[in-house]
């Protein structure tokens, strides 16, 4: 049971425009990607056993007061405890989601070493970092085009095909409707996802 | 434009004292009681919102010099025949040389970044870097270089975790603006002591190179009397970010750093390279074209201060219309786009027929508008000729008044009192054990290795290194392709020399920072000051602040290289920080931070501080006086920072000073190291580890021919000197050219063929340590506090 | 007269060095800004894809930059076999178009990844040393080197490792030569360990070409190292012995460093005859 920080841009988001652009630049008539939202997620882990109520709030005040993870001047932010997450993730109104994750460990131990050193926070296990991108599209078959949207702007296949996504360095999971938050953590948590090393 | 109808109005002089201190906090604004009453004097009447914004920034400490500006006219030299433009531009000008028939100049700016940097780190130390290099490039040169010179509070102390987080926060900030930018960083110092716990200080140098006849001017030409001329605004869409940023700089810090957090402004170095690309075109089509123009970059103040500035500079006046700057989505009050510090932006003043064509460049060909969401060039303004400044909004006049009213300024006289004198040095324990020292002091957060945080700025894009930082005692670059003509470039600064003596503390400072020039074999040509200091309004702060000044003048002026009798090594650029200082009233050491640049007529003589060749001699000049105040080893043993300072005798620094830049320039010498923080030991010690890479060589430093005193004093007392390795074959013609000037030189070593690093003192041996090992001691030192 | 296009990408930053180390082998460079008409490309006959940040590395590095009508003009034009690199960010850009490898023409087979690296990772600026290999780019852009040499040349990337999901790939970029250079230590054996692996490329991958060996994705900068002077003075080994013997010496300085291998081959490649003292 995780506790979620999820932040966005409140400042242009560039890197969502141009997103965008790209995208539309990519589909065929009949496709419409009409918005495009991009969210950084972190994702709390408890150790086994442990209690997150246990680091929730005071995680709650570090994130609120500290350059540790949102950056006021640029970002918004919504944390979520583990009770108020619920046990599932749904997307926005509207929308589908794809999220990313690195093909490497998904852990951030230079950030947890770097929080608790200003932050005690009893329990805390992991931090994980993966991205959302949120999509509002509409196409051919309405809902059921999204297989088809994730094929032409999900994980990169060629140069017309694929865009959000490079899966020779990240893995992704569709979230097309309300995902359960286990699905999520196991998501990030698995590790069997390097590419073959030297 | 439209007739206008006058905007609402602040009422000021309708304000008893306590109704109007309210106001001020009402609307946001830092001017003291006494500046609202010039102001009312100046304007005859309450100004509108949108003019109390505008005197507040323009007369905020950071734009106006208001303390400091009496001080630094009267003591310090800023004409020398270097010079092509002082002080008063955005950056300082200086002859640089002549290549193929062309003369080219050298462009310097100094500035600091210090209050945003403590609270939001990464964007406060970015738009720094954000910040100087738009100086360097509105004179109409190419950005080639950056330094920074950073100060962190004690990251073993109370307030450890904090600073720990500035620090990686400052180095991700110089790197993430910096790489993506383009120039590549050419040095910097760093410096850690507990009184910058909670105000750090980050000075940002930057280098410029650009054809003298190119040089560009900050104002309206002349020729704006003989044909329209008009304000064109470039670059990102104006919005609320940086609003009050100006101001904020002068502000006290405290406690509650979160809520500031909203007035730092949102850099891009991405943006900025466009624009740098698309100056780069619209400078080259201007000068082609003939017409007279001007050029500024928009800072404090946005863009009320560019355009004012520009059209009192030459004497003319301004309409600007606000309905005509490109924003982002959603509305903007007048204040904040006349007044807003969003960054890379910059603005010209051309004749109205050539501007349709200068929108083209960067609205068509660098595209500045598919390349950034909103950014691009208009036409916002247009030039006056009777003087008369206005700024217009929606039919509304929000602002009108004679253009030298807006760009008076302001002074204050402020009181000075000596600070009482410290009590005197506590007697040093005796050392019972050298290497165990050695080792502690190597790894010291103020003497262990740069490199973990240098290894995060870009060294070598542009192409032009010759030496880089952490190679030599300065960065050299080769700038222009195929010419011999090189550049180096220092900044220094030591707090705990200033603190313990301002007058000579500063002057040691200067000192350095030639040593530092001559030791890669380029002359001293320019200065340029950052001076950081506490609360004006404190008297003890502020003579402080008088004291380092002069004595920051006298050395320029006796460190010339003919010294009193020939002309000074001018201060060509500078800034004041003042009100650094937390809340509790714990004011920093006062921190004059100097950049020193120097100009070699052929770069190939340039030489790093590593040694070169086993077999070499090692020479010291410069004699080990036993006096400890404010050194590192003082620091160690004790804990304290004061006491007396080494002795700084003008004239015969200034004859070692030249007498080693001839000898390098003669080829004499195979490596040169000044002798600073650490003294001879750590001096020697850097030449055996090689700055930048190891060739495996070692270094034997017998020290009993270096006079009577304890061994710590020969080894770690920080009198002013070289270090310098020497071939057998030269060392006859070396010792000679030293004798003519009246310079000692003692052989102190000699260069091994392993890696080791031996100090012997009669029979015994003090410090022997493998290099492998003591470079990874040396390398971890600041490595925890970085990543 | 052989003629190389330099593109010149919004943030790219490397364009005007990238050109004056063409021009000092003999190839006349000019920088084409991505937006002029994608037709004048075609007047090249070799195409350099520079270092730096194209788009901000927005949504990742190379990802905006390769769909750009200009970078899809010239990976048609290296289909004729006209030589392309692709120094740094200009190696991400090739990597996302899947010119390079182009094991499967048509898809993209590689990923730049995050550096991999002990402690923080990250970008980093550092020298290292790096040694070719015989494979099917060696004539294009290694011609002029000897396979025993360590090359020192500088590095500035966060995002420089070299990776595949897809093992068949892989197999096949070993099996067919298309890591053309490798990381090595100074004395020339495969770098084991950071910091002679700086990234924790597979394979030590420092630059892979296509199968037909025309175009190479590579991340070190060798036009950071193309002049002597360029050489730290204080590196151990030939370069640096070189270097320090030019002190003085401003002719020797301006002498080929050792990052002037790859324009000399490309020059050889063109059929260029270079200026005197030019190659190496």
């Amino acid at each position: 049971m995780s506790a979620v920080l999820l932040t966005r841009l409140k400042i242009t988001d560039l890197t969502a425009i141009t997103a965008l652009e790209a995208g539309r630049r990519m589909l065929p008539e009949g496709y419409a990607l009409e918005r495009l939202v991009r969210e950084e997620v972190v994702l709390f882990e408890p150790e086994t056993g442990a209690a997150p109520a246990a680091f929730e709030q005071r995680l709650h005040e570090a994130i609120e007061t500290s350059n540790f993870f949102v950056n006021p001047n640029k970002e918004r932010f919504r944390f979520l405890t583990s009770r108020e997450r619920g046990d599932v993730w749904a997307p926005p109104e509207g929308a589908w989601g794809i999220l990313a994750r690195t093909r490497d460990d998904t852990r951030d131990e230079g950030l947890r070493a770097r929080l608790l050193r200003e932050h005690p926070l009893p329990g805390l296990a992991a931090i994980r970092r993966a991205r959302v991108w949120w999509l509002w599209t509409r196409g051919p078959g309405g809902d059921a085009a999204r297989e088809d949207f994730y094929e032409r702007l999900g994980p990169l296949q060629g140069p017309s095909k694929g865009l959000l996504l490079n899966p020779h360095a990240e893995a992704s999971l569709r979230i097309f409707g309300a995902v359960a938050w286990k699905d999520v953590e196991r998501f990030l948590a698995e590790p069997a996802l390097q590419p073959a090393a030297a | 434009m439209p007739p206008t109808a006058e905007a609402p109005v602040l009422p000021f002089a309708e304000s008893d004292p306590a109704a109007l201190k309210k106001l001020l906090a009402a609307e946001g604004l830092r001017l003291a009681p006494g500046e609202v009453a010039k102001m009312l004097e100046l304007l005859g009447r309450n100004p509108t919102r949108v003019e109390a914004t505008l005197f507040d920034t323009m007369w905020s400490e950071h734009c106006s010099y208001k303390s400091s500006r009496r001080v630094l006219k009267a003591y310090l030299p800023t004409e020398s025949p270097d010079v092509i433009l002082g002080p008063g531009e955005d950056a300082g000008v200086v002859r640089f040389g002549v290549h193929e028939g062309v003369e080219y100049a050298l462009v310097i700016g100094h500035e600091s970044h210090n209050h945003p940097s403590q609270v939001v780190p990464v964007e406060g130390a970015a738009t720094g870097i954000g910040g100087i290099v738009r100086d360097i490039n509105c004179m109409g040169a190419e950005v080639i270089g950056v330094l920074d010179a950073l100060r962190f509070g004690d990251p073993e102390g109370p307030r450890a975790a904090t600073v720990r987080e500035i620090v990686r926060g400052v180095v991700d900030g110089i790197w993430q603006y910096g790489d993506p930018l383009g120039v590549p960083n050419l040095g910097g110092d760093v410096f850690f002591s507990g009184r910058y716990d909670e105000n750090c200080l980050v000075n940002v140098v930057a280098l410029g190179l650009v054809r003298t006849d190119q040089v560009v001017r900050s104002r309206v030409p002349e020729a704006a009397k003989n044909e329209p001329y008009v304000l064109v605004l470039v670059g990102k869409p104006t919005d609320e970010s940086g609003f009050g940023g100006a101001s904020f700089a002068s502000a006290i810090l405290d406690e509650e750093a979160e809520d500031q957090r909203g007035h730092v402004q949102v850099p891009d170095p991405f943006l900025k390279r466009v624009l740098f690309e698309a100056n780069r075109a619209a400078l080259a089509w201007l000068h082609g074209q003939g017409a007279p123009f001007g050029f500024k970059d928009l800072g404090a103040g946005g863009i009320a201060c560019v355009s004012s500035e520009l059209a009192a500079a030459g004497g003319f006046g301004m309409d600007v219309d606000l309905d005509l700057v490109p924003t982002p989505e959603g509305e903007y009050p007048s204040e904040v786009l006349a007044c807003s510090e969003t960054q890379e932006r910059f603005a010209f003043v051309v004749p109205e027929r050539l501007a349709p064509r200068l929108l083209q460049i960067y609205n068509e060909e660098y595209a500045l508008p598919l390349v950034y969401h909103r950014a691009r060039a208009a036409v916002v303004g247009r030039v006056r000729t009777d003087g008369r400044y206005r700024i217009l909004r929606g039919g509304q006049t929000v602002c009108d008044a004679p253009v030298e009213v807006v760009t008076a300024g302001i002074q204050h006289e402020r009181p000075r009192r000596a600070r009482p004198a410290a009590p005197p040095e506590s007697p040093l324990p005796p050392v019972r054990d050298h290497d165990a020292l050695f080792r502690k002091l190597i790894a010291s957060p103020n003497l262990a290795s740069r490199e973990p945080i240098v290894r995060y700025y870009d060294t070598e894009v542009q192409g032009r290194a010759v030496l880089r930082a952490g190679e030599g005692d300065a960065g050299v670059l080769a700038p222009i392709p195929g010419s011999k003509l090189g550049c180096a470039i220092t900044v220094d600064g030591n707090p705990w020399y200033v603190a313990a003596d301002p007058y000579w503390g500063t002057a040691h400072v200067v000192a350095e920072s030639l040593r530092n020039l001559v030791a890669v074999g380029a002359r001293p040509i320019a200065l340029t000051d950052c001076l950081n200091f506490g609360n004006p309004e404190d008297p003890e702060v502020f003579d402080e602040f008088e004291t380092s000044v002069k004595g920051l003048g006298d050395a320029a002026r006796a460190l010339g290289p003919k010294g009193e009798a020939g002309p000074p090594i001018a201060i060509v650029s500078g800034n004041v920080s003042f009100y650094n200082e937390s809340s509790t009233g714990r004011a920093i050491e006062p921190s004059p931070i100097i950049a020193a640049l120097g100009v070699l007529d052929d770069y190939s003589v340039a030489i790093t501080s590593g040694l070169k060749r086993a077999g070499n001699v090692v020479v010291l000049t410069g004699a080990r006086e036993a006096r400890l105040g404010a050194s590192q080893l003082r620091h160690a043993l004790t804990g304290e920072t004061g006491g007396r300072l080494p002795t700084l005798d003008f004239e015969s620094e200034r004859r070692r000073t030249y007498a080693v830049l001839d000898a390098v320039r003669q080829g004499l010498l195979l490596a040169c190291h000044d002798i600073a923080e650490g003294g001879l030991a750590i001096t020697a010690f850097e030449m055996a580890l090689g700055g930048f890479a190891s060739q495996g060589l070692g270094l034997q430093l017998p020290i009993s021919a270096l006079g009577d005193t304890a061994a710590e004093v020969r080894l770690y007392s920080e009198a002013p000197g070289f270090l310098l390795e020497v071939r057998k074959e030269a060392l006859p013609r070396l010792m000679s050219l030293f004798a003519e000037r009246g310079v000692d030189a003692t052989i102190t070593g000699r260069v091994l063929d392993e890696p080791r690093f031996k100090v012997l003192d009669g029979g015994s041996t003090l410090i022997d340590i493998d290099l492998a090992e003591a470079s990874r001691l040396h390398s971890d030192g600041i490595r925890p506090y970085v990543e | 007269m052989a003629r190389a296009a330099v593109l010149q990408i919004p943030g790219v930053n490397c364009e005007y060095e990238s050109a004056r180390a063409l021009e000092a082998v003999g190839i006349e460079a000019r920088v084409v800004r991505f937006n002029e008409p994608a037709s004048v490309l075609s007047e090249f006959d070799a195409y350099v894809l520079p270092g730096g940040f194209a788009f901000q590395d927005r949504i990742r590095a190379g990802a905006v930059a390769a769909k750009l009508p200009a970078v899809e003009r010239i990976a048609r034009e290296s289909e004729s076999g006209k030589p392309v690199v692709g120094i740094c960010n200009g190696a991400q850009v090739l990597v996302e178009t899947g010119i390079v490898p182009g094991i499967h023409p048509g898809r993209v087979e590689l990923a730049l990844a995050p550096n991999r690296a002990p402690r923080r990772p990250g970008y980093q600026c550092r020298w290292i040393h790096v040694r070719a290999s015989e494979g099917p780019g060696r004539a294009t852009f290694a011609s002029t080197l000897s396979l025993d040499e360590a090359v020192p040349l500088p590095l500035a990337h966060g995002e420089g490792r070299f990776a595949t999901a897809d093992p068949d790939v892989r197999a096949r970029i070993e099996s067919q030569g298309l890591v053309l250079f490798r990381y090595v230590d100074a004395a020339g054996r495969p770098a084991a360990s950071y910091p002679d692996d700086p990234n924790g490329a597979m394979l030590q991958a420092a630059g892979i070409t296509n199968v037909a060996g025309n175009v190479l994705a590579f991340m070190p900068h060798p036009e950071r190292a193309a002049w002597l002077r360029m050489m730290p003075q204080d590196w151990p080994g030939a370069w640096g012995d070189r270097r320090r013997a030019a002190i003085g010496s401003f002719d020797a300085l301006e002498g080929p460093g050792p990052g002037r291998f790859l324009f000399a081959s490309l020059a050889k490649r063109l059929g260029v005859a270079a200026p005197e003292g030019a190659a190496r």
